[in-house]
C-alpha cells in the first residue's frame, strides 16, 4: 500500500514510512560491508533511498521489498568501488577504515566482526552478512546480487571456511 | 557433524553482532535530498487520464452507438457541449498521458527490474 501511494502519487510521507523502516538494516548492512565506515555507508544508504524513491515505478511486488531495496543498495556499493579503484594509487584498506567511531561502528568491540569479515571477498562478505545476519534465504540472496542460487552457495561455502578457521582461532564458541 | 556446529557458531556469532541502528536524523537528510516535482506531474498525469476516461465514457470515441448513447442518457446530456474538436484533444491528451506513464515505467526499469 505505501510503495503503491509512493509509485503513483509520489507520496513523500509514505516514502517516509519506508525509510523509517528500512533504514536500520540498510545502514547496517552497508556499515558491515565497508568494515565499519560509518561515513560511508550513511552516504550509501542514502544514495539507495534516493534511487528507490525515482525508480519505485520498477517495483512489481514479485518480491519483497527488503530484498528490492537491497539490490539497489548492491548495485550503489559496487558503483562505488568500481570508482575508487578508477582513481589511481588509493587502497581500498585505506577508505575503508575512515570512521568517526558514531553508531557503534569502529569501537573496540565490533573490531572481532570487521576483522573477521575483512578476510573475505566482497562476493562472500555480501552473502554472509545476508544470509547471517539479515536471515535471507539462498534466493533471495541471488536477487540481491544477480547471480544464481548455486552461485550465492559457492560463496557462502567459501566464507563458512574462512570465517569457521577465524572463529576457531579465536576459540568461540567454545566456551 | 562439524558443518553444522560451524555453521550454528558463524550464525551465533553474527547475531551476537547485530545492532539496530538508530535513526538519529538519517530520514530527515534522506528527505530532504527527495527530487520535488514527482507529485504535482502525477497528480497532473493522473488527472488527463481520469478527465479523458469520464468524457469518453460519456460521448464516446470509437465507442460503439449503443454504449455511449446509454451514457449520454443517463449524464442527461444530448450531445457532446464541446464540439468534435475539444473531443479530439482530450484524445489526444489522454492517449499522450497514458503513453507517457507507461514509458516512465518501462525507462525507469534498468538495474531494478525483474522485481
Amino acid at each position: 500500500m505505501l510503495v503503491t501511494r509512493v509509485a503513483v502519487l509520489g507520496d513523500k510521507r509514505a516514502f517516509d514510512v519506508l525509510v523509517l523502516r528500512y533504514q536500520s538494516p540498510l545502514r547496517r548492512f552497508f556499515l558491515n560491508l565497508t568494515l565499519g565506515d560509518a561515513v560511508l555507508s550513511d552516504d550509501l544508504s542514502q544514495d539507495t533511498f534516493i534511487k528507490a524513491y525515482t525508480h519505485i515505478a520498477s517495483f512489481r511486488g514479485s518480491a519483497r521489498f527488503s530484498t528490492w531495496l537491497l539490490r539497489i543498495g548492491y548495485n550503489v556499493y559496487y558503483d562505488h568501488l568500481r570508482k575508487e579503484k578508477e582513481k589511481e594509487h588509493v587502497p581500498l584498506d585505506h577508505i575503508l577504515w575512515k570512521s568517526d567511531g558514531k553508531n557503534g561502528a569502529n569501537t573496540d568491540k565490533n573490531m572481532d566482526i570487521y576483522t573477521a569479515l575483512r578476510e573475505l571477498k566482497e562476493e562472500e562478505r555480501t552473502a554472509v552478512l545476508l544470509y547471517y545476519m539479515e536471515d535471507m534465504k539462498q534466493e533471495q540472496i541471488a536477487r540481491v546480487m544477480d547471480c544464481p542460487p548455486g552461485t550465492v552457495k559457492t560463496y557462502l561455502h567459501r566464507a563458512k571456511e574462512k570465517m569457521g578457521t577465524f572463529l576457531k582461532k579465536d576459540n568461540y564458541g567454545n566456551e | 557433524m562439524e558443518t553444522n556446529k560451524n555453521d550454528g557458531r558463524i550464525r551465533d556469532f553474527f547475531q551476537a553482532n547485530k545492532r539496530d541502528i538508530p535513526d538519529n536524523g538519517f530520514s530527515g537528510q534522506v528527505r530532504r535530498r527527495l527530487p520535488t516535482g514527482t507529485f504535482r506531474r502525477r497528480v497532473f498525469v493522473m488527472s488527463l487520464i481520469l478527465i479523458g476516461a469520464v468524457y469518453f465514457a460519456i460521448f464516446g470515441f470509437g465507442l460503439p452507438h449503443g454504449i455511449s448513447d446509454i451514457a449520454s442518457r443517463v449524464a442527461g446530456i444530448q450531445e457532446p457541449p464541446l464540439g468534435l474538436l475539444l473531443n479530439s484533444i482530450l484524445a489526444t491528451l489522454s492517449v499522450l498521458a497514458v503513453s507517457y506513464t507507461v514509458l516512465e515505467i518501462i525507462c525507469s526499469e534498468d538495474r531494478t527490474k525483474s522485481f
